[in-house]
Formats: structure tokens, C-alpha cells, sequence
């Protein structure tokens, strides 16, 4: 589904962190300008709100500084002043209108401003939107409350696009079972409704419904498809849903696979198809988690083949060390067809544990140290007997890290580990203004590199994971000579020479400017690289429904120091190569011009 | 996007999402202790059917369970934990394996709310075994349009119901917050609409930042304003009743600009991830209390700096509070701060957070020896962990710094409790009794002289003879931060219970009838734990349960408050010249009754000429 819930998602996170004031000072000569103008067709808009909210771009949990905001003149202009050396996202705060033009999505725009810069005609260009409302009804025709209505854009072919504008709250049926979408770009959509993923009900769900097309069609291709034009109404895109999915139920119990005794409170997860994470904790009739006596009933699944296996929450606050299991165990398959699964066994086994503490290096701050309690650490395995299938091998566990930088991981199986370090907002996730990298990880000393076995029920002790704390920023600007391949993106790569921490890429924005923040201090090479796509939201994959939620899956997963790339390898662009070496020092900024030559076209 | 980036969404977004869910407890030891005592009978159901207000079946609606008070072992589906469960199509719910505890169970449908219990005795609170009816009816609806000075529709106005008392406009029990805490906001003809409300008393609100720290728009640094077009203090008060639609609620937007009150909330200690909770920050009203702009700020290292945008010129007093997820710790809270707002933004507050205290002891059981009475067999037997043990403050000191009510706490199966967040000052302990068998017999607190802080008071020169406090009668005070240990609760087995009527000769008082139960032992006269008060229903019954056996005296009086209903305990903060009072006027009218151990009384009539006016 293109419009999508993780757009509005991010939109919200980088708001979320904006509660908070600036508590920087910055003397007034330094102080930027950003100014732009914002039409409607080619009329100027008067009274339109911007924003220009901070971005972090190595943390984008919260951050400490208020978005600014300005509102549009007489003449359409807006100015915002006194603005901090950053990288900022404008936007223009309107639902009624769509924002068109080259890379404003509804993320708006993107720019880096340098101390005193005078960033100038950061405009944007709005289209007043169009209307779809309609009513969603039952089988029994009774209205669906709440009921969140997925628009999907199509082409003349019916393939889905991307699409930006309407409201980034999303559109929902009120309790008549009335809807109204508006602030749509003019094209031809598919208007749809419910859910065909199975999985439990959502708490105050009475029903489970297929994905249902307007008019009251389940197969896409039967979809009406309405066409709305710019500010214009379509009325009575209706959906009338048929009969509710008939869910099932598995029911059974975890035993120990040496003992055969019941395990109490391990959490179970059912998995559909490739080893997709299903529900996970509560679901109706008693959720995903065993009883006392080891028995376990997970209610709302749809007919089709599942697998189901101990799962380790994902990394949630105060909630996920609670259920953090000591068990781990082979997936085990079974198939609803028309009935409840019962009496299904799941042979649990003690996993291996891994302890330790994470250390920063060198630093006595105690301010700097007490940051370690925002750090988790990751601990990747891969099984012996991944041939198992279904689940990839891959299974990932985590530990949060107590204040005194100390960790357990536990209910690993036998197999190689990789363990990596991520924190709570971010990586680094600590409040100030720098962050945390890995320099290294120690066994009883002797230093680790890449995986490393462990066996059935191994007490894995000593491990150590050693970090830095960098406050260095590397701030640059992009001057190209020629021209870039239409749609063409440019990633800056910073690669710590002598200092310690993973490269670390940044993207390149429209005005040729970059930023690194939280760097550890030393040389770094400072380079250049293009790849193709889109700009913001350019990776929303069509189809995709209730995003957000469900990739929670993934929780700590993967993610480590290390894996800050970003395009993906197949779309690179060749141009010539540029490098620069530079040095950073903690808290302070160093700047960096790049030059690139292509030839003019 | 990096998966970076995409990882750490997801750890917000679930953190989000979680928020939601009752706070977890990493006590392994307790699950696992949990588990070894549990055996077949101590594991219960609460079965019972959902409803619509004529009584129709409601299919398919989620039921919610969950325990109440239970430090440890509160994982949502689990034994234990909250669970849901759906009813089926004849409207009946069945969950089973319930480990012994209190639980509040209420039901859910988009749109549509629970009525609260016909039975004010049973408080909402069930025990497994319990069979349950739940009334789920249409909430009520506001709708109508917001529009600026020029009359045109304003697109993307936040708008709040906000709930100020019931129907009939008096305060009650129920949370201001409406309609599910939903993100309502006027659409692109500035229409809004507000469905699935209590019935109650609401004002309306547009603008300003009252759905939560992410709802920023064109319009949330703007001071709200109130239905139809005027500050708080001047808002028309609505009636709002189940299923009901009220419609033209068309507001005037004012497009005030608020003001930012801004600061610091400085911590002492860092909170780690597995505890991780959140700082609220909240600006009252100095003259009413109301809740004017909250705010929920990351508890992490330096990031602890809050605003609250879109605030009117007024007088007001702002908390910071700490909450994690701990269940042995308490909150930490700020003192209150008066601010002033003048027509300029109020920055630089710095609100410091310390902990608020603890209260910790043992429930037991005092078993009467020989065999019991043939009265005192119980249909099911209690367990420990169903005991609702609640910190109340003396009614004298009602300077709280925060509103917020000390939650219950339930003991273990070994009868070990703790209370938290609590301020300093005075306090009773309140016990609410599952069953028919238990009452109450003392409540006294030990100092162990070996842990006690050494104090500068006179009872620290005789630490022997101070060593014994009676909560009972004399409460107990507590300083700031206190982790107060030594608290025993002793239950009673042979409760008496007495149902009736009252039967007035002659003109009916005025005002709500409570009836009060009197010791009529002269050596009782101390024992507040044997004075108790009902309130009686329109049809004049009244009842009383969970008393000790003995000799009572029965006096009418009017009920000194609303909201003190039904409970046997709301004297418990009676001074000794109201108590004596009480007792002498119950003398003088003379009406007793006896009752002996486990003697349940349905059918008592009591008559009485008028109605004894208690006064404060």
C-alpha cells in the first residue's frame, strides 16, 4: 500500500523528539537564514505554516531542538531566522493541498545549513487535493467503526505508485462507517479495506475481513478503480464486506526436550510461510505466551501452514527483559484447514548464555558512562541445523545493558554468534550530543573478530564490548561540476583512518550539503559515491499493509555498528572518484568541500 | 532509509504500542515461585456474557481481564497476566487458569463503551469464580465544524472532548480523557466528529496540543479554544448520554497565540533501558486542578529539557513525574511549581524529581482454632493474593502534590505487599476483602528498632515502648521518599454480613441515607476497624459485609459525601470527637443488633425516626 503507514510513522518519530527546546547557544552572527516560497499553481500562497524540524541524521529518535516554524505572506514567502548549523527537514504544514515538485514528499524537504548561510528558494508547489468518502459496511451491513481505509495509486497499466500528500494521520471510518479521504493527488486509485494476513484480532476487533476492494471485491483486479481529479469529490466509494475470515486456533503445550517436563512463560511465536514472525504475545483467547503449566493457546489464525518456535521478544523497554527466555527451539509446522490445531508439542531446549559487560574506553565522565544503560546488546546466531528451514537461520536475541555496562543473553542454540551493540533511539541512543561506537569486542581479553561458536547449553563469560564516545561532526558541502545522471543520489562515506568505528554514510542533499555527526575523533576518508532512486519514501514497497507494527518484528535485529549502508549495492552509479582525508576532534566541527567533475550533457 | 534507521523506529513504534500495555515486571523469581506453588486449586475461571442495554447478546467483542494490583508476574497473556478473550455469539466469555488475584474485566468494541456495575459493592472488581455481566452500549457522539474568524472550515484542528463529571454534571470516577484516546481532527470541511464517549458531562476543544506530544499542526501552538468560542474557564458544559448524537457543535476559532512554558527536569539517577519509562510533565490549573497541557518527555541523559506549546495567559502549577517499569520502585515526582503566564513564554523551570515512598508489610491470617462452624464453610475458598490493600490519605492533610491516586497493591501468595507513590504525610491502609469470610482485625505497624534511621523525635529516646503504632486508629505518616517497612494486616476468619432496609417513620430525609454500624462493646469503642458506614440505594437497602462478629448499634445518617458510598472502610479517618459523637447518639437511639461468627443476615429492617447529620 503506497500510502504508508511507516511514512507517517517516521513523519511522527522525528516530531515525537521535538518537544524540547534548544538548549545550545549559538552567538547571532553564526545564526542561519532559510527562505523559500510556496505557490498554488502559479499564485502565491499566503498563510501556509512551515516547518523546519531538526534532523538527526545518526539518531533520528528524539532530539532536543523545537522545530521552527514561519508562516507564508501576502507574497507566498516564508523565512525562517536565526537557524542552528544542521540538517533540517521544511515542511509545509497543509492536508488540504499536495505539495508537488521534484523531491517533496510528505516528508517535505531536506537541507543541510552551514553557520550564516543564507539558504535560499527552498519552495514548494501545491495542487489542491481531491476527495474519495464513502461508508464501509459488514456482511450485515452494519457499519465498520474505525475502520482504516488503504489507498493505492495505480497507473494506466493498474500498477501501484508511489504517492505523497492527504493527511499523515491516515483516514478511518467514523461510527456511522463513513470515511473521507482528502488531500489526494488527482489519479486513478484503488480504495480497500480490511486485512488479509490473518494473525489475531486486533483488541476491539469484532471481525477479521479479507483486504476488500470497492466495490465489495476481494480479487484486486476486480476493483473498481476511481479516478479523482484535483479538488475535485468522488462520493460513495463504498465497501461492503463479505463474509468474516473464519480464524482458528493452536493449542498445546512447551516441554522440555531433556526432561519432558512442562516450561512455563516462554514466548511462543507463530511464523506463516518463510519464517515470517507472526503474533507474537497476546492475542485473544490467551496469546502467544506459556501458562504454569506450560500450555499455550494462540487464537485468530486464518487457514494455511505455520510454523511455531520460542521466539525472543524484540527489544521493547521495560517490557521485553520480562519475557527474555532461557529456552530456544526447532520450529514446528502445522496447518489449519478448517479446525483448531491441538496438542501441539513443542520441544523446548536450555540455550547457551552470553555475559559480559561493554566498556567505554578511556573515558572516566561519569555522565558519559551512565549512557551505557541506553545501549542493548545484539547477539545474531546461526544454527547448526538452520536446514531446518523456515526460519533462515538466523535468530536473533538481545540483552539491554544495565547501568553498570553489564549483559546477558540467553537461549541461544548451538551454533555461530556475531554480536553487535545498538542502542534506544538510535545507534549511540544516548541523549547528548555525541554516540557510542564499538572499537573492538574481548574474550577473557583476546580480541574477537566476526562470529564465534558456542555449544549446546554453553556459559559463555568474559566477553567484553569495548566503545568510544565521539562528539566529532564532520560537516561538507558537494560541488559539482556538469551533470548528474537524471535521478542520480549522492552518499558521502566517512571511513575512520586511525580512528575506531565503522564507516558511516550520509546522503547528500539537494544543495550539495552533508553531515556526520558523533564521529570519534581522528582521520577519516571522506567519499563520494552515487546511486539511483528515489529521494524520501522512494522505498515503499506497493502492497505493504499496517506497516509499522509488524516490521516490529525485527526489533534489535541486525542492525549493528557496522551496517550503515545506504542504497543497496545494485543501483550504484559510476562517477569519478573522489576522496578526502580529514580530521575530527570531539566536539568540534570540521569542515569539508568535495568536488566532483562530470561531463556536461 | 538505513536499517539503522528502520531499527530504531521500530524500537519506538513498539515502545509505543507497549505504552499501552499494564507495566511488566522482570521478577523471574517471582514467575518461577508463582509456579511452583501454583496446583489445580488455585487456578479459577470468570466466565460471563457481555450485553447491549436491552439485554441483546454482544458477539464478537473483546473482553479484557486484567489483574489489579499485582506487582509481579503481570504479563499480558498469561496466567497472571491481562488477557482477552471474545465472546461468542450468544454474547458469553469463559477465561480460565486464572491464578488468584483481583481482576477488572471490562469489554470493547470500536464505538461502544462499558456501563460501570449496577452493584457499586462489587466495584468493578471480580475474583475467579465470579460470574460477570457487562453492559456494552453505543457511546455518545459531539459532532460539528470548527471555522475561523471569516467563517471558513479550518482543516487539520485538533479537537478533544474533554470530560468534566457526569450526566448530571457532577465529578466522578471516570478519566477525562474520551473516545479512546483517539486522534480526532477536523477534515478538509473542518467537520470533526467525536464518537464512542461515557455518557457524561463534556466541554469541547480545538486547537492547542491535548491529544499528545505528536499531534503538531498549524494550529497546536495556538492557546485552544473552548465550544463555542471562548477560554476554558467560559466553555458550555454538554450532556452526552449512550447513543446518543449531540450536533452543530460549531466552534469559532480563536487563533490565540498560546505561550511555551519550557524547562528542565533535572534527574538524580539515570533510568536504564530495562526500566525505562518516560517523565510526564503537567500543567494544572492553580484555581480548578484541571489538567491544561501534558507532555511526555524520553527519560534519557541529557535529553530531559520539555515544552508545553499553546498555553493561555493564566496561574498555574507544574509536576514533573518519573514512571518506570520497576514494580518495587516508586515514581519519582517534582514539587509543584506555581507559573504565571503573562503574555510571554515562561522558560527556564527546572523541576527536580524525587522519589515518592514505599510502604511494604505482610497480610496474614489469623486462624481460629478447632474446627470451624458449619456457617463458616465458604462456597470458594479466598486466597491471599485476592486482598486489595489501598494507601488512603488522612482526610485532614488533602495537600496532595499530585492528584493521582495511590494504585492498590496486592499481596503474594505469601502475604507480602507493597505500596507505592506515596507521598509524604499521613496515610491509612484501606483493605478491600475478597469472599464472604474475612474481616479486618488490626492493622499495626512495627518499627524494627535495628533498621529504623536513627531520628531526632521523642519516640526515638523510648524505642521500646514506640515500637507499636495502631494504623487502625491512628494512620501513619510518612517523609518524603520513606521506604517504610512493617506494616502487618491481620485478617479474621468468621465475617459477619448484614443486608436491609431502611424503614423511615414518618417524612423521608433529605439527601442520600447512609447507614452506620456502631461496636456496642464499651472496649470497642477505639476499634475503628468496627465502625462502618453503607450508603443505601433508592429502594432504602443497604448492606455490609466483611465485619467482625459482635454486638452493633445502627444509626442513620446522611451521607457526608458523594463518592463514599458502599464502602465499609470510609470511616476509617473518623476523629475520636467525631467517633464518640457517633457513638453517643447511636446509644441514645438504641437499635442493636448481635451477630455471631459467619451469620449472614439478608432481611433486616430497620426502622429509625430520622437521620443523624455527621458533621466535618
Amino acid at each position: 500500500m503506497l500510502r504508508s503507514v511507516r511514512i507517517a510513522a517516521v513523519l511522527l518519530l522525528l516530531v515525537a523528539g521535538s518537544e524540547a527546546p534548544a538548549q545550545t547557544v549559538v552567538s547571532a552572527e553564526k545564526r542561519a537564514t532559510v527562505t523559500g516560497s510556496i505557490k498554488v499553481g502559479d499564485s502565491p500562497m499566503p498563510g501556509i505554516t512551515v516547518m523546519l524540524m531538526p534532523e538527526r541524521q545518526q539518531r533520528p529518535g528524539p532530539s532536543q531542538e523545537t522545530p521552527l516554524r514561519a508562516a507564508t505572506d501576502a507574497g507566498g514567502q516564508y523565512r525562517f531566522t536565526g537557524v542552528a548549523a544542521g540538517r533540517y527537514r521544511v515542511v509545509p504544514l497543509t492536508e488540504v493541498y499536495v505539495v508537488t515538485g521534484s523531491e517533496a514528499g510528505p516528508g517535505g524537504s531536506v537541507i543541510t545549513v552551514e553557520e550564516g548561510q543564507a539558504v535560499t528558494q527552498v519552495d514548494f508547489r501545491l495542487t489542491r487535493g481531491g476527495v474519495i468518502t464513502g461508508r464501509i459496511t459488514d456482511h450485515e451491513g452494519r457499519p465498520m467503526i474505525a475502520e482504516r481505509i488503504t489507498l493505492t495509486l495505480v497507473d494506466e497499466n493498474n500498477q501501484a505508485q508511489q504517492f505523497n500528500g492527504g493527511s499523515r494521520f491516515g483516514y478511518e471510518t467514523d461510527d456511522r462507517g463513513i470515511y473521507r479521504a482528502y488531500g489526494l493527488k488527482a489519479g486513478r486509485y484503488l480504495v480497500s479495506a480490511g486485512n488479509d494476513r490473518g494473525g489475531p484480532l486486533m483488541p476491539g476487533r469484532r471481525a477479521l475481513y479479507p483486504r476488500t476492494f470497492h466495490p465489495d471485491v476481494t480479487d484486486q483486479s476486480q476493483a473498481t478503480i476511481v479516478e479523482v481529479s484535483a479538488g475535485g469529490v468522488t462520493e460513495n466509494v463504498d465497501i461492503r464486506f463479505g463474509e468474516p475470515l473464519k480464524t482458528y486456533s493452536v493449542a498445546g503445550r512447551a516441554v522440555d526436550a531433556d526432561t519432558g517436563q512442562p516450561v512455563a512463560f516462554v514466548l511462543l511465536s507463530v511464523g506463516r510461510g518463510r519464517g515470517g514472525f507472526g503474533p507474537a504475545g497476546a492475542g485473544p483467547g490467551g496469546g502467544g505466551i506459556t501458562s504454569d503449566s506450560g500450555e499455550f493457546r494462540i487464537a485468530g489464525l486464518t487457514p494455511g501452514r505455520y510454523n511455531l518456535s520460542v521466539s525472543q521478544p524484540p527489544p521493547v523497554p521495560g517490557v521485553s527483559a520480562d519475557l527474555m527466555s532461557d529456552y530456544y527451539s526447532e520450529p514446528v509446522s502445522f496447518e489449519i484447514a478448517d479446525a483448531d490445531a491441538t496438542g501441539i508439542e513443542v520441544r523446548v531446549h536450555r540455550g547457551a548464555t552470553i555475559t559480559g559487560f561493554v566498556v567505554v574506553e578511556g573515558a572516566a565522565d561519569p555522565s558519559v558512562a551512565a549512557g551505557l544503560s541506553q545501549l542493548v546488546v545484539n547477539a545474531a546466531s546461526r544454527s547448526q541445523s538452520s536446514n531446518q528451514g523456515q526460519r533462515g537461520g538466523m535468530r536473533p536475541t538481545f540483552s539491554p545493558v544495565a547501568p553498570d555496562g553489564s549483559f546477558r543473553i540467553s537461549g541461544l542454540p548451538p551454533g555461530r554468534v556475531t554480536l553487535s551493540l545498538n542502542g534506544f533511539g538510535g545507534p549511540g541512543g544516548f541523549g547528548g550530543a555525541g554516540s557510542f561506537s564499538l572499537l573492538r569486542i574481548e574474550r577473557n581479553g583476546a580480541p574477537l573478530t566476526g562470529d564465534f561458536n558456542v555449544t549446546s547449553g554453553e556459559q559463555v563469560a568474559g566477553i567484553r564490548l569495548v566503545v568510544a564516545y565521539g562528539s566529532g561532526v564532520i560537516s561538507g558541502r558537494v560541488n559539482i561540476t556538469g551533470t548528474l545522471p537524471a535521478g542520480a543520489r549522492l552518499t558521502v562515506t566517512a571511513k575512520p583512518l586511525n580512528a575506531g568505528g565503522q564507516a558511516r554514510n550520509a546522503g547528500v542533499d539537494a544543495r550539495g550539503q552533508f553531515r556526520f555527526e558523533g564521529l570519534l575523533p581522528g582521520n577519516y576518508e571522506v567519499s563520494l559515491s552515487a546511486v539511483s532512486g528515489g529521494g524520501f519514501g522512494g522505498r515503499q514497497q506497493p502492497g505493504g499493509q499496517g506497516a509499522g507494527a509488524r516490521q516490529g518484528r525485527g526489533g534489535g535485529q541486525g542492525a549493528g555498528q557496522g551496517a550503515r549502508q545506504g542504497g543497496t549495492p545494485n543501483n550504484q552509479i559510476s562517477i569519478p572518484e573522489v576522496r578526502q582525508i580529514v580530521t575530527v576532534s570531539n566536539g568540534a566541527e570540521a569542515g569539508v568541500t568535495l568536488t566532483l567533475n562530470l561531463p556536461q550533457q | 532509509m538505513t536499517s539503522q534507521f528502520r531499527t530504531s523506529l521500530v524500537i519506538a513504534l513498539l515502545a509505543a504500542l507497549f505504552g499501552l500495555v499494564p507495566a511488566q515486571s522482570p521478577d523471574k523469581a517471582q514467575a518461577s515461585s508463582d509456579q511452583t506453588q501454583a496446583n489445580a486449586a488455585r487456578i479459577g475461571s470468570l466466565r460471563g456474557r457481555v450485553t447491549n442495554s436491552d439485554g441483546q447478546p454482544m458477539a464478537n467483542v473483546t473482553v479484557n481481564i486484567s489483574p489489579i494490583g499485582r506487582a509481579a508476574g503481570r504479563r499480558p497473556g498469561m496466567p497472571g497476566g491481562a488477557v482477552q478473550t471474545i465472546t461468542d455469539d450468544e454474547g458469553n466469555f469463559q477465561v480460565d487458569g486464572l491464578l488468584p488475584a483481583s481482576y477488572a474485566v471490562s469489554s470493547a468494541a470500536p464505538g461502544y463503551v462499558t456501563l460501570p456495575p449496577e452493584d457499586e459493592n462489587s466495584a468493578g472488581i471480580y475474583h475467579p469464580g465470579d460470574s460477570v455481566l457487562l453492559t456494552l452500549v453505543k457511546g455518545g457522539v459531539i459532532t460539528g465544524k470548527v471555522m475561523n474568524s471569516a467563517g471558513e472550515p479550518l482543516t487539520g484542528v485538533s479537537v478533544n472532548a474533554i470530560r468534566v463529571g457526569n450526566v448530571d454534571g457532577e465529578a466522578d470516577a471516570t478519566p477525562a480523557a474520551a473516545g479512546f484516546g483517539r486522534n480526532w481532527r477536523t477534515n478538509d470541511l473542518g467537520l470533526w466528529r467525536i464518537y464512542g464517549l461515557v455518557p457524561g458531562s463534556y466541554i469541547v476543544q480545538a486547537g492547542g496540543r491535548s491529544g499528545g506530544p505528536n499531534q503538531f499542526s498549524e494550529f497546536s501552538e495556538d492557546a485552544p479554544t473552548f465550544y463555542p468560542s471562548s477560554v476554558r474557564d467560559a466553555a458550555v458544559i454538554l450532556t452526552v448520554r449512550a447513543g446518543e448524537e449531540v450536533s452543530g457543535i460549531d466552534i469559532r476559532y480563536r487563533g490565540e497565540k498560546g505561550r511555551t512554558v519550557s524547562g528542565r527536569v533535572v534527574a538524580r539517577t539515570e533510568s536504564g533501558f530495562a526500566n525505562f519509562g518516560g517523565i510526564q510533565i503537567s500543567l494544572r490549573s492553580a484555581a480548578s486542578g484541571a489538567q491544561i497541557a501534558t507532555t511526555m518527555q524520553m527519560d534519557r541523559g541529557n535529553s530531559r529539557g520539555f515544552a508545553l506549546y499553546g498555553i493561555p495567559d493564566g496561574d498555574y502549577e507544574i509536576v514533573a513525574r518519573r514512571s518506570g517499569f520497576n514494580p518495587l520502585e516508586s515514581d519519582e515526582v517534582s514539587a509543584p511549581r506555581r507559573v504565571s503566564v503573562r503574555g510571554a513564554d515562561v522558560s527556564g523551570l527546572e523541576l527536580t524529581l524525587a522519589p515518592l515512598a514505599t510502604v511494604s508489610g505482610k497480610v496474614i491470617i489469623e486462624k481460629k482454632p478447632g474446627a470451624p462452624a458449619a456457617a463458616c464453610q465458604p462456597q470458594r475458598a479466598s486466597f491471599i493474593e485476592e486482598v486489595l490493600l489501598t494507601a488512603q490519605r488522612d482526610e485532614a492533610a488533602r495537600e496532595a502534590l499530585s492528584p493521582d491516586v495511590p494504585r492498590p497493591a496486592a499481596p503474594a501468595a505469601n502475604g507480602e505487599f507493597l505500596l507505592r507513590n506515596l507521598e509524604a504525610g499521613r496515610w491509612r491502609i484501606n483493605a478491600l476483602l475478597p469472599g464472604e469470610s474475612w474481616y479486618v482485625r488490626a492493622i499495626s505497624l512495627s518499627k524494627a528498632p535495628a533498621s529504623a534511621p536513627v531520628r531526632k523525635t521523642a519516640a526515638a529516646t523510648q524505642p521500646s515502648a514506640a515500637s507499636v503504632i495502631n494504623v487502625a486508629r491512628d494512620g501513619f505518616s510518612l517523609r518524603a521518599g520513606e521506604k517504610l517497612k512493617g506494616l502487618t494486616v491481620t485478617l479474621a476468619e468468621g465475617a459477619a454480613s448484614l443486608k436491609g432496609k431502611v424503614v423511615t417513620d414518618g417524612a423521608k430525609p433529605a439527601g442520600r441515607i447512609g447507614v452506620y454500624l456502631v461496636p456496642a462493646e464499651k472496649e470497642s469503642a477505639d476499634d475503628l476497624l468496627r465502625y462502618a458506614l453503607a450508603g443505601t440505594r433508592s429502594d432504602g437497602s443497604f448492606q455490609f459485609s466483611h465485619f467482625a462478629p459482635g454486638r452493633y448499634y445502627l444509626l442513620a445518617g446522611t451521607m457526608p459525601e458523594a463518592g463514599s458510598s458502599g464502602s465499609a472502610l470510609s470511616l476509617s479517618a473518623l476523629d475520636n470527637t467525631r467517633r464518640a459523637t457517633l457513638r453517643r447518639e447511636a446509644e441514645a437511639r438504641g437499635i442493636a443488633i448481635d451477630l455471631s461468627p459467619c451469620q449472614r443476615v439478608t432481611d433486616y429492617q430497620f426502622r429509625t425516626a430520622g437521620a443523624f447529620e455527621i458533621r466535618k
